[in-house]
């Protein structure tokens, strides 16, 4: 969000997100995870890792490297692709439905719903504790 | 770099592997264990993302605040990045490699942001404002899944069938 920095910072910030998004991209070519566990991965990783810049450079108070982090960290994390992720595991037919909706059972359909619902849920739970609880560590190890 | 660019792309995705063009994404996949990629592409593939990546979060840094209150900052280019990554995840079929690469690793992955969130998130526990986290975190993932939808639906009119 605009904070009417300087246009130096602005592109320090914009570099360093685009340096952060290669830094993902990278490991998704070297990664052998599936992509959900890769993007909470990288999640917690840029979490802990702004959140101990942010309380380091509290502490010492250099602007320019908190920009390059801000920037790396906003562009190597992703919250789209997480959006994307939950909507994909929620909405995507299961496996049987290619069948077709009409061979399932009206309640072995409605447990098949509830059970792509609670695999969402225990994702974005999973996700939004995850990097809560990096970036607390992250505060944390910078105040240590 | 096709096959380069489509692994990357259904690897960043982890889309539903029911549909034919996914299932094409999937035999890339387990067949790019075994080749060697060309030099070329992977530099290629670098220099897409880093343009997009270098976009994003441009546009992160310089989106008007909000004329009210919001619990997090990073709810709006979020919110963004959903609805665009909805469109191109749903038009895929009608664009480039190359363009869904940029558009979606690149521009989407640069202009969203799980690390602000989550460091909004933790100065309210922090705070002892518990209520207010979950608040925050509850609206951003309903706001930005309901935007993937919207996303979605649009590219599904833009490619005229049902929608």
């Amino acid at each position: 969000m605009s904070t009417g920095v300087s246009i130096g910072a602005e592109m320090v910030i914009a570099a360093a997100g685009g340096a952060g998004a290669v830094a993902r991209y990278g490991l998704g070519l070297l990664a052998v995870h599936r992509a959900v566990v890769l993007t909470l991965l990288i999640n917690i990783a840029g979490s802990l890792l702004l959140a101990w810049v942010i309380g380091t450079m509290a502490l010492h108070g250099q602007e320019t490297l908190l920009l390059v982090a801000a920037g790396f960290c906003g562009g190597f994390t992703t919250f789209s692709s997480f959006a994307l992720q939950v909507h994909n595991v929620a909405l995507q037919e299961p496996k049987v439905a290619l069948q077709g909706p009409n061979q399932l059972h009206s309640t072995e359909h409605g447990a098949l719903v509830e059970h792509r619902l609670l695999k969402a849920s225990a994702l974005v739970l999973l996700h939004i504790c995850a990097c809560l609880v990096a970036a607390l560590l992250g505060w944390r190890l910078a105040a240590w | 770099m096709k096959g380069y660019g489509d692994k990357s792309f259904a690897t960043h995705f982890g889309s539903p592997r029911t549909d034919a063009h996914m299932t094409r994404h999937t035999r890339l996949e387990a067949s790019a264990s075994t080749s060697v990629e060309h030099p070329s592409s992977w530099m290629h593939g670098v220099v897409l993302v880093f343009v997009g990546g270098v976009g994003g979060a441009w546009l992160r840094h310089a989106l008007p605040e909000l004329p009210f209150n919001v619990p997090s900052p990073s709810l709006l280019p979020n919110a963004l990045a959903c609805l665009v990554i909805g469109f191109l995840h749903s038009a895929r079929q009608r664009l480039r490699t190359q363009a869904a690469t940029l558009g979606v690793i690149g521009f989407c992955g640069g202009l969203s942001t799980f690390s602000g969130l989550a460091l909004a998130l933790a100065a309210k526990v922090s705070a002892g404002e518990y209520a207010q986290a979950l608040f925050a975190a509850g609206l951003e993932v309903l706001v930005g899944v309901a935007l993937v939808l919207l996303g979605a639906r649009l590219a599904r009119r833009w490619q005229g069938s049902p929608v």
